[in-house]
């Protein structure tokens, strides 16, 4: 998006109230427009909602594979063969959801089994780009409370 | 990171809701929507003054309270508007030059008219209305950024709500903002990203308080956007 405004004058000191040239007004309209369109932003989103928090520690509680202690993802490092099943599971979860809060449990899942994946085994989960998976983990992960938020950021060490 | 239930709050859910709700309230409901237009449209009125043949037709900012105070002391002007499909800056700048026209109308009849050159003068020409968008784009960009800095601000998000000020306003790289705050571009970027949305949704309820209903709201943006290129 950077690139593709014409440039903007740098100001000394970042004042909301300030004046500002049409340019950046332009520019943070733009900031503005359209609908966050990635699955791991809407997540974020129901995470920063009301009740967000604690509806996501609840679905963490709430583990895809039976018996499986959640517990255990904050000790590193995870069970590789552990986190392929959950990852498979949320996976199957997001698909197979007829209610949006079950999608989103199913994404968290598995952008939590592809990160302590890639942060404990340096292994990567999904076939979709590193630096791509690695952004839509930190989107999410901004969202979250501690202890979680600093596991999954882990993925970025 | 403490997060609150403060957004909903700031930024209700449905902005037509929450102004028909105040006009439907009464007085004091009634009272809130004026400070609000007052808040957001008394500057780019006074832009559009200032750009259009009305210029010299008196102090913009006496005009522009004038016009305020007599059109919102009346119980069926507001409503006049939510029965008109039309945006509310629309609506404002067609009652502010009605309320001019009449102020003329009465002082040629107390004896303090303007001169016939200058009425002939008059007019309201559409390519100041451009002027005026392009004010009131700027007025709810700032209105907008000072939202959201609270809102950051309530929810512990100092440090994103800079990094997205030092980014989108002062374009400064994610490799230079991020140094002051300890971490690395990507990580900045994610924290701009959850600022964004916090201003994201306070301009897009500005707009909707100007009558946009949410299908329209990015229509309404690109069309602002392309008044600044």
């Amino acid at each position: 998006m950077m690139t593709t405004q014409p440039p903007r004058p740098k100001h000394d000191t970042p004042e909301p109230g300030g004046n500002m040239d049409h340019s950046t007004v332009s520019h943070l309209l733009g900031v503005a427009t359209g609908p966050p369109v990635r699955p791991a932003d809407a997540l974020a989103m129901r995470i920063e909602g009301e009740d967000g928090q604690a509806w996501a520690i609840r679905a963490l509680a709430n583990p895809p594979i039976e018996g499986f202690d959640n517990k255990d993802l904050l000790k590193p490092p995870v069970n590789l063969d552990i986190l392929r099943q959950l990852h498979r599971q949320g996976k199957r979860m997001f698909h197979d959801a007829n209610a949006n809060d079950d999608q989103h449990a199913g994404l968290l899942w598995y952008l939590t089994a592809i990160a302590i994946a890639m942060a404990d085994h340096d292994e990567e989960l999904s076939s979709q780009p590193r630096q791509e998976v690695i952004n839509a983990v930190l989107v999410f992960a901004d969202a979250m409370p501690n202890p979680w938020r600093a596991r999954l950021e882990q993925i970025d060490g | 990171m403490a997060k609150t239930g403060h957004r909903k709050e700031a930024f209700p859910a449905t902005q037509m809701t929450w102004i028909n709700e105040r006009l439907d309230a009464g007085d004091q409901g009634r009272r809130e929507v004026a400070t609000h237009l007052m808040d957001v449209y008394a500057e780019p009125l006074r832009i559009y003054l200032l750009g259009s043949s009305f210029r010299n037709a008196g102090e913009p900012e006496e005009l522009i309270n004038g016009f305020f105070a007599n059109r919102l002391s009346r119980d069926d002007y507001l409503e006049g508007w939510r029965a008109s499909d039309k945006r509310l800056r629309r609506w404002l700048i067609n009652g502010l030059i009605f309320y001019i026209k009449e102020e003329f109308r009465r002082r040629k009849k107390t004896g303090t008219a303007i001169s016939d050159e200058m009425e002939a003068d008059l007019q309201d020409p559409a390519d100041q209305y451009r002027a005026f968008d392009q004010a009131w784009a700027a007025s709810i960009v700032r209105r907008a950024m000072s939202e959201a800095a609270e809102v950051c601000k309530k929810e512990g998000l100092e440090a994103h709500w800079d990094i997205f000020v030092r980014h989108h306003v002062q374009q400064q790289a994610y490799a230079i903002c991020c140094k002051e705050h300890g971490v690395d571009a990507a990580r900045a970027a994610v924290m701009a990203r959850t600022a964004s949305s916090r201003f994201r949704e306070a301009v897009r309820s500005q707009v909707a308080l100007d009558g946009a209903d949410e299908t329209t709201i990015d229509e309404e943006l690109a069309g602002l956007r392309s008044l600044l290129q």
